[in-house]
Order: C-alpha cells, then sequence, then structure tokens
C-alpha cells in the first residue's frame, strides 16, 4: 500500500516509498532527518511543526506527505542564505525571542510569513498573526519585539502583495430603511420535528438529558407489545445490533456516525419494566474501544392512551453521560443536537414500525430524512445490516 | 496521535473522484485541504478504509466571475479568499470571513468546500453562505445536483451529501455595490471556533435582509423579525429582542448561551450600520 512521491525538500528533489498515512513531519524527521521541524500538539493547534509548503507556511502535523506529490517544502534548514530569515533570525537573537527553543522554528518560519504581508503592522496585527503559534516560555514580549524590529527591514522585493487592509465595508452613504421581500431561505431555522417537540432537555455534570413524546395510532396493548419485544425495538434505533436478549439483560452494540467520526459502542444494559403502567427504564453502558470512548445512560419509557385507546402516546426521556475522546472533541451543544436526531429516527421508526410503514429491507428514504449516512456493520452472527439516519455520540451502548 | 492505516488516491478529476467514492460504498472520504480531517486521522477519530485527495483536481480551485454571481471551486483555499482585492462589498466580506478562520498556516491549507462539507455550526463558511444563500454544487456518478445552503446544511456535522457524492463549487449570488453587511464573532481566542457569529446583511437595491445568528447547536438561524426590524427602522434591537427571537429557535439555550448570541448578531448590525 506504500505510495511512491517526489517532492522537492530545501531545493533537492527528493524520492521516496512511504505510507499515506505518513505526515509531512513524520517524513521530514524520520526519513529525511531534518528534526529541526518539531512536533507539539499534533493536531494543527500548537504551529510548532510549520514550514513552508509551496512558499506559503503549513502545518506539516496534519499534511501527510502523500497529498504533497509535486510539491515544494522549505524547513528550518533550508532558510541559510534567506535574507528575510535572516534578519528575523537575529532580531529573535537580540530581542530575546526563544527560550528553549521548541516553537522557535514554527515561530521563525510564522514570523517571516507576518513581516513579508503586513510591512507596517501594529502590535495587534502581529498577536493576531502569531496567535496560531504557541510559545510557553517567553511570554511572546520578546517575540513581537524580533518581528516589529524587522519589520522595516524587509526590502520591497521580499514583501507579497498587502491584503486590503480594512476589510469592513463603511459606506459614505446614510442608511435609508428599505422594506425586504420575503426571505426564501426563512425555512432554514426548521430544526427537525423532533427536536421542538422535545420539551425539555438538560446538561449537568456531564449528563445530558432529552425528553420526547410522539403519538402512534395503535391501541396502548399493541404499542406495548412493541415495547416488549427489544429485537424489534433495537431494530429502530438506527446503527443498533441486539446480540443477546433474555427480556431483561441486553448485550448488543450501536454504531454512531459523527460527521467523519465513526465509532461502536458496545455493551450491556438490563430493563425493569411494570405492566401494570406501561412504564419501563432501560438502564446500560458501553465503550468503543476504537475512540477510547465509554458511555452510559438511561431510556425511560411510558405509554398513555388515548382518544379512546385508538392512539398512544409514547413518552421518552434519555439520560446519558459521555466520557473519553469523543466527549472531549465536540461542544455539548453539538453532542445534544445528535442525540436528538437519534431519538427522534428512533421515534419516527418506532411510529413506522407500529402502522406498518416500515420496510426493513429497504430504508433509503430515510437515509435522505437525515443523511448522516450509516455505514454497514458485517456482525458475525447477523445478515449485513444497511442502517442509515442517525446521530452520534450518544449512548447507552446496549440496547 | 497517528492516523491509521488507510488506502490513498490522488484523481485527476471530478469523475475519477466520484469513482472512487462511489465504489468505495460509504468506507470513503474525501480529503480537500485536510485541516479539519487531519487532525481527526492524527487522533483516530476519524478511520476510513479510503482517502480520497481532491487536492490535484484543477477545475477545483478556480473562481469565475459572472455578472450576477461568483462560483468558487470548492478546493479554493481561506487564504486566497482573504487575499482577494475586490473592493466590492462581497468580496469585502469573503475576505473579511475567510481572514477569520483559523490561523494563516490553516488558511493556506483549508478550503471553503471541506468546511462547508464538514458542517460544524461555527464555521464561518457555514454563516457566511447562509447568509449569501449560496448554492452548492455536487457531483456523483449518478449526476449533479444543486442545493440551496439551507437544504444542504441538516444539522451539526450533517449535510444532505450522500457518501458517493462530493461538493464542487459553490454559486455565490452577488450582492449590489451599495449593499452592507456586518460579521461579528464571540471568541476568547484569536484563531479559535467561535462561540456565536452574528451575519448581517442589508441589500436595499435587491430588497434583501437577513440576520443569521451562527455557531448555534445545529444549521444557522435565520433571524426574520429581527433583520425586518432593522431594514424598516435602520436601528440596532436591544439586546432582548434578539435573545427573543433566539430563543424561539434553540430552545434548549441558557442565559450565557443567548447573550453570547445575540452580542455576535448586535454587534454585526451594528456593523452593517455604521
Amino acid at each position: 500500500m506504500k505510495k511512491k512521491i517526489s517532492i522537492t525538500i530545501n531545493g533537492k528533489s527528493v524520492a521516496s516509498e512511504i505510507e499515506p498515512r505518513t505526515t509531512l513531519a513524520d517524513f521530514l524527521r524520520d526519513s529525511q532527518r531534518l528534526t529541526g521541524t518539531k512536533l507539539g500538539c499534533e493536531h494543527g493547534v500548537c504551529g510548532a511543526c510549520t514550514v513552508l509548503i509551496n512558499g506559503t507556511p503549513g502545518r506539516s502535523c496534519i499534511t501527510f506527505a502523500a497529498t504533497l506529490e509535486g510539491a515544494e517544502v522549505q524547513t528550518i534548514e533550508g532558510f541559510e542564505k534567506d535574507p528575510v530569515m535572516e534578519a528575523v533570525r537575529h532580531a529573535f537573537h537580540t530581542e530575546h525571542g526563544l527560550q528553549c527553543g521548541f516553537c522557535t522554528a514554527g515561530m521563525l518560519i510564522t514570523a517571516r510569513d507576518i513581516v513579508r504581508r503586513f510591512p507596517s503592522a501594529d502590535e495587534k496585527t502581529i498577536r493576531n498573526e502569531l496567535s496560531g503559534n504557541l510559545c510557553r516560555c517567553t511570554g511572546y514580549m520578546g517575540i513581537v519585539k524580533a518581528v516589529q524590529k524587522v519589520l522595516h527591514e524587509v526590502p520591497a522585493e521580499d514583501r507579497v502583495r498587502n491584503p486590503v487592509a480594512n476589510k469592513a465595508a463603511i459606506q459614505p452613504f446614510a442608511f435609508k430603511p428599505f422594506k425586504p421581500k420575503a426571505d426564501s431561505s426563512a425555512n432554514a431555522n426548521s430544526r427537525p420535528a423532533f427536536a421542538k417537540s422535545a420539551g425539555e432537555s438538560e446538561s449537568a455534570n456531564g449528563w445530558t438529558r432529552i425528553t420526547d413524546s410522539f403519538t402512534v395510532a395503535r391501541s396502548r396493548a399493541e404499542t406495548w407489545s412493541l415495547f416488549s419485544d427489544f429485537a424489534r425495538m433495537a431494530s429502530c434505533m438506527p446503527g443498533a445490533v441486539l446480540e443477546k436478549s433474555d427480556g431483561k439483560n441486553l448485550e448488543g452494540q450501536v454504531r454512531v456516525a459523527f460527521g467523519p467520526i465513526r465509532a461502536g459502542f458496545r455493551g450491556k444494559a438490563t430493563v425493569e419494566r411494570n405492566d401494570e403502567i406501561y412504564k419501563g427504564l432501560i438502564v446500560g453502558g458501553g465503550s468503543d474501544v476504537a475512540s477510547g470512548s465509554r458511555a452510559k445512560g438511561q431510556v425511560t419509557y411510558q405509554l398513555q392512551s388515548t382518544d379512546n385507546d385508538s392512539k398512544t402516546i409514547v413518552n421518552l426521556t434519555l439520560e446519558f453521560q459521555l466520557q473519553g475522546a469523543l466527549a472531549q472533541f465536540s461542544r455539548a451543544g453539538l453532542i445534544k443536537d445528535f442525540a436528538s436526531r437519534l431519538i427522534g429516527a428512533f421515534a419516527k421508526n418506532l411510529a413506522d414500525e407500529l402502522e406498518g410503514r416500515r420496510n426493513t429491507r429497504n430504508e433509503s428514504a430515510e437515509l435522505r430524512v437525515s443523511s448522516l449516512v450509516w455505514s454497514v456493520l458485517v456482525s458475525r452472527m447477523k445478515t449485513l445490516w444497511a442502517k442509515l439516519t442517525g446521530a452520534p455520540t450518544n449512548d447507552r451502548g446496549g440496547s | 496521535m497517528k492516523a491509521h492505516a488507510f488506502s490513498f488516491e490522488r484523481p485527476l478529476d471530478v469523475a475519477g473522484a466520484s469513482r472512487l467514492l462511489a465504489e468505495a460504498k460509504g468506507e470513503g472520504r474525501v480529503l480537500a485541504g485536510g485541516q479539519t480531517l487531519g487532525p481527526m486521522l492524527n487522533m483516530r477519530l476519524a478511520m476510513p478504509k479510503l482517502i480520497v485527495d481532491i487536492g490535484n483536481i484543477a477545475e477545483l480551485k478556480s473562481i469565475n466571475h459572472f455578472s450576477d454571481r461568483i462560483v468558487v471551486g470548492a478546493c479554493v483555499n481561506h487564504a486566497t479568499l482573504e487575499d482577494w482585492i475586490d473592493l466590492t462589498p462581497l468580496g469585502r466580506l469573503l475576505s473579511h470571513a475567510g481572514g477569520s478562520i483559523a490561523y494563516r498556516a490553516i488558511r493556506n491549507r483549508g478550503t471553503i468546500g471541506g468546511s462547508l462539507c464538514h458542517a460544524d455550526p461555527a464555521a464561518d463558511w457555514v454563516t457566511t453562505m447562509s447568509l449569501l444563500q449560496a448554492s452548492l454544487l455536487t457531483a456523483s456518478t449518478k449526476g449533479k445536483r444543486r442545493l440551496v445552503m439551507s437544504d444542504f446544511m441538516l444539522g451539526t456535522y450533517s449535510t444532505a451529501l450522500n457518501s458517493d457524492e462530493m461538493l464542487v463549487a459553490i454559486d455565490i449570488p452577488k450582492i449590489s455595490s451599495e449593499a452592507r453587511w456586518g460579521y461579528y464573532r464571540v471568541c476568547r481566542k484569536v484563531g479559535e471556533f467561535p462561540e456565536a457569529l452574528g451575519a448581517v446583511l442589508l441589500d436595499a437595491p435587491r430588497s434583501v435582509a437577513r440576520v443569521i445568528a451562527g455557531g448555534m447547536n445545529g444549521k444557522p438561524a435565520n433571524l426574520t423579525s429581527i433583520s425586518e426590524f432593522v431594514a424598516a427602522t435602520g436601528k440596532t434591537p436591544e439586546l432582548g429582542q434578539i435573545e427573543s427571537e433566539i430563543g424561539q429557535i434553540e430552545p434548549e439555550f441558557d442565559a450565557i448561551d443567548l447573550r453570547h448570541h445575540a452580542v455576535a448578531v448586535r454587534r454585526a448590525i451594528q456593523m452593517a450600520l455604521l
């Protein structure tokens, strides 16, 4: 699976065979022994790995070398004859722009870019432009001073075309009121119906709670029978596979897709049911080994008959807590948005299942409903499950 | 912090990329600038079997000007738009929004199409393209589609793109030369995803007034009663008025969320009315 690449590094053409997952930074350091480029965060935030790619600064830690076929790369080792870099280096030296030196290669390359693009930069511009390079020693004072010192020394031919300085549109004329036409994109607000119907949702101590209710055109007894059949119920949960069930203890997994992230939570759950009051509680937890994420939670469901028992109102409450990489990656509100979508899809599938609209073999229509494509899971004992829709990082593994 | 092993293809045209995605049957992932997918691969949050690098497809890097619109290729990077020397209101807006994203080293490689397809609610292009009601042009082996921004983004990290489909270009309607706009991000550190975004367009000759709240829990919100108020009066609404409309759209927001978003929107309105 190795790829052949040829890249020009510091003026020399280099041909090599690499694994596609090799980052430019690892390629430079491990194969080319150009260890001036440092790796800090490895996700594009700290700036230590900054090099020039085709003449402009880029992060070598998140750029795969295989994407750079034919490109020109310049590392900190390749600036010996660059007059601007010489001035920047000198200024870092005289202004105490470095201490431990770990951020320095990236700082120098960024500083060189700043003085070329903003010949008349003020301190605010310099600090803004430096915000993508972290230094834990200097407090930035020396670095900012070094950049300021070099600003006036950059010869005109080394400057790049300066972008429009003031981007704000200040109109020379006074604003005149007008009547806008109806906005065709106003429906942009439409949230999924279930998100709106979710009367309650709150987060506390890492727990998120989402409630939803919907009505199905079936009697309570008939609806309750679906809630007693865990295999059928699991089939309504996007991405869920029930592997074992004795009526009380459940085992299985839930596959979730969250943008490019896919996770498979494997777990167990137990069920408590009260047939008298048509109420049930599923408590469980699971983990996704690949992303090192854990989830636990519970679902409460309660049925209420209405319209002379021709219809049933289903009240659902989901409470869950997510820990590990997935939780750290995302902002809380986003996970809630997803969990609401998941519950909504579950509710819709349950209603369709009860009212006989559901065809488990042909669900392409649902795919469009929310288009989070649930990829296929081949479970050893089960047939291919082509599942879709849905949302993610939710939780309570198990069911 | 190293990516899992994946297969890698670098097609030369959209047809080739579409074919690879179709053959991958949902296991392929498009890589454009890689400034979001790269970190996610490194952290092993994303582990697709196949990466289809579209960074070498020339047709995705062009910007085409028409009398009433511009069509920006999906692989045009943020820095190209930031540096755009175009003093029309639209040119300045694209330059301002593009220049707000992350850091220059990220903007040199990250692309407008990649940002829209990732559909992070706090992304600058998501808010800006909602403000401009751009159309997104897609391609797959089954054909081409055109989707307006409000239909393209479905929710957090979720778009109407099918797994075998890719974004090709963004068709942006031109705003008039007298149009006013404002843009404000509430952000704790330069370059981070903002807590809240406000974007405003007041285009009297085209009778378009739009106020967008971005960085929501899902899609951007179109604050129609606020935009009507601003267009009709030329006044900046009070925070409470903005909070009330945002609160109706996002009932889950607490007082702090509401204030962040209302402040972003209010400052964007002030900027547009300057």
